[in-house]
């Protein structure tokens, strides 16, 4: 007897089901994904025990007839791909046939659906996997799905699920998600016999991200580069939290988890984002579903760019600009390391985010790769060339592309790319003085006709705040942040105008490093010495400090250096501009004024006379509010004056 | 300092100079003297002028102590200057003797001061005295010049104190006077003596003097040039 054999299509489900369904919400995906994919305008979810116990999802879309229906049960059934070309243009959730065999195989599971053409509708019950009964039934059109004790016959997954509670938010996330790709879709979630979410039809994708969000101060900004479109609802910088987790991500309505791209949206905020913190809010990415192959995984929430390093730069070139201007932040550094890095080769031949670029038409499908998208975008330069040649091309290039499939340039095509990225690269205007009202979180608009220097110094409040009086009320700055604003503020105007003045340490200062930042040391040491510092290599894992920049004499000569090698070894290769930005903000928060200090008024006058040279929007370089304004009309409302 | 390896070859610009002064910033003095044959003494008590002597020697000076700069051709004086934890100067700065019996007169162009000052090599150097000699360690260089201000204040001092004592008041002379230069005694021993004039004009001997530039002075130079290390956070 053969020791290898067959195992039962039953346990192939059960043990495929393990990768389609890992708790109870990814179970919901899949059953939402489906009736978004039916056409359906209402989808209900109704949970209870976590989804444990019962998760049943309903909707109104097209249904399945009988025979369908009995099809749709068995592994690798789908109405939505018919060959390996439909995969790469796949605009569907679900294309792999897997989810609802797998779901069935590892609970207690009946179908219920009707199509609109149907005078019935049939009712199928799944036990463990294998079907229990097949029959007609009365019931609306569209389909119900309820899915009871999900993993009894598999109590080993059962035992890795979390509390009731856990679950239940997993489920809850699942519907966010899918609410946000579908505004013209009402969706409703039932806990334990309770409506706890609806969401109506919205009239686009700003309504029901701020309604998912539940937050209507989200600003709407975004933008095109190349065939990429970018919506984004974002939070004020002051309400970002540590993580990603109040960033939703939804490439081609797909919700994914993409750290690299969660990571650019919060760089694109610039210095007033410390590292580690993300805004809240929801960004749609829209791009020809060529270009992204979303068959990396069976939960589908993660998604491989044909070329993810265009994508993330195009991000960052529309997001860093419009959030500049939504929010009044300084706008972005122009890196001279960027500029100083040899062209990217999906650049030379018309790239999305390089302003000079020239776009190439190539063979739009026929030069995908048949297994699947060109490698993400760690690809190393050199493989950027070869990826460049074979990825699919960008822009309205892919539908000049000629039939024979070879490049063809079209300069109507280039000179619209460079007529955008003009466009985009336009500068913004310097947004002077805004501050916050006490307890407001909306900034006031800038008033340049109240400089800073017009407010009398009234006095110091715990060694912290600097207490100022201007026609129109009281201020109340933070000296810390307000001197942190300055000092970086100074220190990005003559880094961008590469006039960092150095100042000589009185003795080099060795430290030890590891070897990739002594390799940094050596591969940047001209960018490094722009920054105004000198650092020498001194042996393979130790770097000694010669000269830091004159404008921080307070600051600590290793702090800078180990925050700067930190910064440039966690951001590789890519946008150095906003590890650049954040390494500035890191000088200038050490080299400014600390909460404790004492401040004399001729301190405090000359503060408050930077401040009017300061591209100064409010918040210091890592977004807290510098200052709060109380007007004389709200004081006398509080004490009963008015 | 026994005579030890060949002398280095002086530098031919002060980018040259420059350059070999900022390869020694970071090296103990040990290593410095081991690679010129010589080596560091266990203090300075009974070798008073070895680092600025093994300073000049590593930097190729010819002048010794002449009354000119050390680099003539380059018109550059080098001095080291001896530094506490905090960047602090430990001691003034010997700058040059005073030839007393010929200041009546002499004018602040054209001094031996003024030349010598006139550009400046400073070799910061750890002045911790619990520290061994050949364990302390060279700083980065500064080629300094004084700035319009300093140097209305040198030869403010330097005006003071020489007419003084070309009137014949070189006993009357006290360490307090002058605010960026002194004039203190500077001999080997209380044996030594020079010619002096007195207020008649006749001559006398007395204990050699030298004009110093104040601690005080040095430390307002390096607070100006240099990131020191009391400054982080001193606030």
């Amino acid at each position: 007897m053969p020791t290898i054999r067959i195992l039962p299509p039953e346990l192939a489900s059960q043990i495929a089901a393990g990768e389609v369904v890992e708790r109870p919400a990814s179970a919901v995906k899949e059953l939402i994904e489906n009736a978004l994919d039916a056409g359906a305008r209402r989808v209900d979810v109704r949970i209870a025990g976590g989804g444990v116990t019962l998760l049943a999802v309903s909707d109104d879309g097209s249904g399945m007839a009988e025979e369908d229906a009995r099809l749709a049960i068995e592994r690798h059934a789908t109405s939505k791909l018919r060959g390996i070309d439909d995969l790469t243009r796949m605009r569907t959730f679900g294309f792999r046939g897997e989810a609802l065999p797998s779901i069935a195989s590892v609970s207690r599971f009946r179908l219920l659906t009707r199509t609109g053409e149907a005078d019935g509708g049939v009712e199928i019950t799944i036990e463990g996997g294998r079907v229990d009964a097949a029959r007609p039934a009365a019931a609306p059109v569209g389909t119900t799905i309820e899915v009871r004790d999900l993993f009894f016959n598999v109590p080993a997954r059962r035992k890795f699920l979390r509390a009731t509670g856990t679950e239940s938010a997993h489920v809850g996330d699942v519907l966010e998600g899918a609410a946000l790709s579908r505004p013209e879709v009402t969706f409703t979630l039932e806990r334990d016999g309770r409506r706890v979410r609806e969401w109506l039809r919205a009239s686009g994708r700003p309504e029901r991200a701020r309604a998912v969000a539940d937050d209507d101060t989200l600003e709407e900004c975004g933008g095109e580069r190349g065939p990429l479109r970018v919506l984004a609802l974002l939070s004020r910088p002051e309400r970002a939290r540590n993580g990603a987790t109040g960033l939703r991500l939804l490439v081609n309505d797909r919700p994914v988890r993409d750290r690299a791209l969660a990571l650019t949206v919060a760089q694109a905020y610039g210095s007033v984002l410390e590292r580690g913190r993300y805004p809240v809010g929801v960004v749609y990415l829209d791009l020809p579903p060529e270009l992204v192959d979303v068959n990396v995984h069976p939960q589908k929430t993660e998604v491989r760019f044909a070329d993810a390093r265009t994508v993330q730069d195009a991000l960052y070139g529309i997001l860093s600009r419009t959030l500049a201007a939504a929010f009044s932040l300084p706008a972005p550094a122009r890196s001279p390391w960027t500029t100083a890095r040899p062209p990217l080769a999906a650049e030379r031949v018309g790239g999305w985010g390089a302003p000079s670029a020239r776009a190439v038409a190539s063979p739009a499908q026929g030069a995908l790769p048949s297994g699947g998208l060109a490698q993400p975008a760690s690809t190393p330069l050199a493989a950027a060339a070869d990826r460049a040649l074979a990825a699919a091309p960008p822009l309205d290039a892919l539908a000049a592309a000629s039939p024979a499939g070879a490049p063809v340039l079209t300069d109507q095509v280039a000179e619209r790319v460079e007529t955008r990225f003009a466009a985009a690269a336009e500068p913004l205007d310097a947004t002077m003085g805004a501050v916050l009202r006490v307890g407001d979180a909306a900034p006031l608009r800038p008033r340049p006709e109240t400089p800073w220097a017009s407010l009398r110094f009234v006095a110091q409040l715990r060694q912290t705040y600097l207490l100022c009086e201007g026609g129109d009320g009281f201020y109340v700055l933070d000296q810390h942040a307000a001197s942190e604003r300055v000092a970086f503020d100074r220190l990005r105007k003559l880094h961008q105008a590469r006039q960092i003045p150095m100042q000589a340490m009185l003795f080099p200062l060795v430290l030890e490093v590891t070897a990739e930042e002594v390799t940094l040391v050596e591969e940047r040491s001209g960018d490094i010495a722009a920054l105004g510092l000198e650092l020498r290599v001194r042996g393979p894992a130790s770097v000694s400090v010669h000269a830091v920049p004159r404008l921080l004499p307070r600051a600590s000569p290793e702090r800078l250096v180990r925050d700067l090698l930190g910064e440039l070894s966690r951001t590789g290769g890519r946008a150095y501009s906003a590890a650049l930005d954040l390494a500035l903000a890191t000088f200038a928060c050490h080299g400014a004024l600390r909460a404790g200090d004492p401040v004399s008024a001729p301190e405090a006058a000359a503060l408050l006379e930077s401040l009017d040279q300061a591209d100064f929007a409010g918040h210091c370089p890592h977004g807290r509010p510098v200052v709060t304004f109380t007007s004389w009309a709200d004081l006398e409302r509080k004490v009963g004056r008015r | 300092m026994s005579a030890g390896l060949p002398p280095v070859s002086p530098p031919e610009s002060e980018v040259e100079l420059l350059a070999r002064a900022r390869a020694l910033a970071g090296r103990t003095l040990g290593a410095v003297a081991g690679e010129h044959g010589v080596s560091a003494p266990p203090d300075l008590r009974r070798a008073k002028g070895f680092v600025g002597t093994l300073v000049e020697r590593a930097l190729g000076a010819t002048a010794g102590s002449r009354a000119e700069p050390d680099f003539p051709a380059l018109g550059v004086e080098c001095k080291t200057l001896p530094v506490d934890a905090r960047g602090v100067p430990c001691e003034s700065t010997f700058v040059c003797t005073i030839a007393l019996e010929t200041m009546a007169g002499a004018e602040w162009e054209g001094s031996v001061v003024q030349r010598k000052l006139a550009k400046v090599l400073w070799v910061p150097v750890e002045g911790d005295r619990r520290l061994e000699v050949a364990r302390r360690r060279l700083g980065e260089p500064l080629l300094w010049s004084p700035s319009s201000a300093e140097e209305a204040e040198l030869r403010h001092d330097w005006e003071e104190l020489s007419g003084l004592i070309g009137r014949g008041g070189v006993e009357q002379v006290r360490g307090e006077l002058g605010r960026a230069l002194q004039v203190r005694p500077k001999a080997a021993g209380s044996w030594s003596r020079r010619r002096a004039l007195d207020a008649e004009g006749a001559f006398f001997a007395t204990l050699p003097r030298g004009f110093y530039l104040r601690a005080t002075f040095t430390a307002r130079v390096l607070q100006a040039h240099y990131h020191l290390p009391g400054a982080a956070g001193a606030r």
